[in-house]
């Protein structure tokens, strides 16, 4: 579903973030992007969501090729998403239910639909009953709930994130990551990006490891 | 000839699993929050909006009370005008038979519309009306005017010289005392009118381009406030046109409110001056009624403000938009 094929992107100071990355992540699968800090992980993330374009190769996602779209293609690329960050990336002046709303605001949804799903996705990820609250009143790990409750209220064909648990304390880390499994058992395709190896020891899947811009998988 | 039919190109459902209707009513509250949501950011920041929206009121109230003052003006020549443009005054001893057989003469002239006579005694009735001497005229036990022939000209501004000729005409006859060009001071002041008019036009010009830089600028400063929101809006897939809508409301109401406001202004303007202009009027023993804008002119202004607005903010955001999907 989602397909590098030689993928190089480098950038106009001459620096190679990726060099000739391929592989391959079917419907269904959780996979970890690893590696140190600065071996290109944010990069082929931002690739994914047409942040950035490659320099070289091919991305295909369900079909579709990222590298060749067009601008006013983008926004509805992105709508196939459920992005999550390393910062959370919410609202500060938006309750927690408008922050969850926002992706199907954007899409366009209907309001009683938007309600329906606002209420599943935060019982999914256990903050329901926080509705109205402020991200600012919540914890680090209950915020980046929110953000993942944001990420798959209007059912992306994959979800990506980029160090979601870069922020949070172990123990809050490991709930997190259980949470992805738990979606991943449910049938949805996540792709996390982490430099954490005792998490990705946790969760035997399937592992691709970035080093100096070249890919290496290592199978569970 | 029958035009080809095009068919527009609808774009497929993509929000999973939902109807037309959904999508529209998903459409129509995108609408409704945007629009709530900009005018309770406007609410919410009283001070700051308040600022934005005086300077708009009084910008463009400076343009509709100079445009106010000419239609009143311009109300007032047309209530002093008769529509007889010039006026034959007869020799005292000239009767009333003679005054007819003339009267039909002229008439027959080129250029001539109508002809009216007006007697010794409607002459004394209108001067008594008019001129806030009637007390005085009643002490004359004599009527001391003489009779008038009024004459209405078409188009006299296009034949000048044929009516220049006809006054000449007139002068030399021998029942003629003097003819008076009434036409003349009217067109002397509708010529300043019409001056004052183009000269409100171009200053209206200039101050539209005044509001488009105060709401451009005002809108500006809100997106840099909201640069975060924006990035977060675009990760999530929203399009263009979606960030924008916003902010179109936000300057919608703006131009709204401002628009609103000038009215106000100028009505309290009207209201100022009111007091004065008929105590003129009284002097020329007129009774002076004042025209506010009428609803058209209320509607124009309203439009306008919110359409300069609204795109102000377009243009701002347009070129933000490039220059953040450049980066």
């Amino acid at each position: 579903m989602l397909e590098f094929r030689d993928v190089t992107k480098r950038y106009s100071g001459g620096s190679e973030a990726l060099r000739g990355v391929s592989f391959s992540i079917d419907r269904g699968e959780m996979v970890f992007l690893t590696g140190h800090s600065g071996a290109g992980k944010s990069t082929l993330m931002r690739l994914v969501a047409v942040m950035e374009r490659p320099s070289r190769g091919t991305i295909r996602l369900d079909g579709q090729m990222l590298n060749q779209a067009r601008a006013r293609e983008i926004p509805f690329i992105r709508r196939k998403l459920g992005l999550i960050f390393q910062d959370y990336r919410l609202l500060q002046d938006r309750t927690v239910s408008e922050n969850v709303a926002l992706p199907m605001m954007i899409a366009g949804f209907a309001p009683d639909i938007i309600e329906r799903r606002v209420r599943a996705s935060l019982d999914k990820v256990g903050l329901l009953g926080r509705e109205r609250r402020m991200p600012q009143g919540l914890s680090g790990g209950e915020q980046q709930r929110v953000g993942i409750a944001r990420a798959i209220a209007h059912n992306p064909l994959v979800i990506l994130a980029d160090e979601p648990t870069g922020n949070l304390d172990p123990d809050l880390a490991a709930e997190i990551m259980d949470l992805f499994a738990d979606f991943n058992q449910s049938g949805t395709t996540v792709l996390i990006a982490t430099h954490d190896p005792l998490l990705v020891a946790r969760h035997p899947v399937r592992q691709l490891v970035l080093s100096k811009g070249h890919m290496t998988e290592v199978r569970a | 000839m029958k035009a080809p039919v095009r068919q527009r190109v609808r774009p497929v459902a993509r929000a999973s699993g939902s109807t037309l209707r959904d999508r529209f009513s998903g459409y129509l509250s995108q609408h409704r929050t945007c629009a709530q949501e900009a005018l309770g950011r406007i609410m919410h920041s009283p001070y700051a909006a308040s600022l934005t929206i005086a300077v708009i009121a009084i910008v463009l109230a400076l343009p509709a009370s100079f445009q106010l003052g000419i239609n009143n003006l311009r109300h007032i020549t047309e209530a002093v005008e008769s529509g007889y443009q010039l006026s034959v005054f007869l020799k005292p001893e000239i009767n009333a038979d003679i005054a007819r057989r003339l009267s039909e003469k002229v008439r027959n002239q080129p250029h001539v519309v109508d002809v009216r006579v007006v007697s010794k005694e409607q002459g004394l009735e209108q001067l008594q009306h008019y001129s806030g001497l009637g007390d005085a005229l009643k002490t004359l036990n004599f009527n001391p005017l003489p009779i008038v022939i009024k004459i209405s000209l078409q188009d006299r501004l296009r034949y000048h010289q044929d009516v220049e000729r006809l006054v000449a005409q007139l002068r030399d006859l021998q029942e003629t005392d003097l003819v008076q060009d009434d036409q003349q001071m009217n067109d002397r002041l509708r010529a300043w009118l019409h001056l004052a008019e183009r000269s409100t036009e171009a200053l209206g010009l200039l101050l539209g381009l005044g509001v488009l830089l105060v709401v451009g600028n005002t809108i500006r400063l809100e997106m840099y406030s909201r640069r975060e929101e924006i990035q977060v809006q675009r990760f999530l897939g929203a399009t263009d046109g979606y960030i924008r809508r916003p902010f179109l409301y936000t300057a919608f109401w703006y131009g709204l409110i401002g628009s609103m406001g000038a009215i106000f202004l100028v009505l309290i303007l009207l209201l100022l001056v009111y007091g004065p202009a008929r105590q003129l009027s009284a002097l020329y023993g007129g009774d002076l009624q004042l025209v506010f804008l009428g609803l058209p002119d209320f509607l124009i202004l309203v439009l306008l403000a919110c359409s300069v607005s609204v795109m102000a903010a377009w243009t701002v955001l347009t070129h933000y938009l490039l220059q953040i999907s450049a980066e």
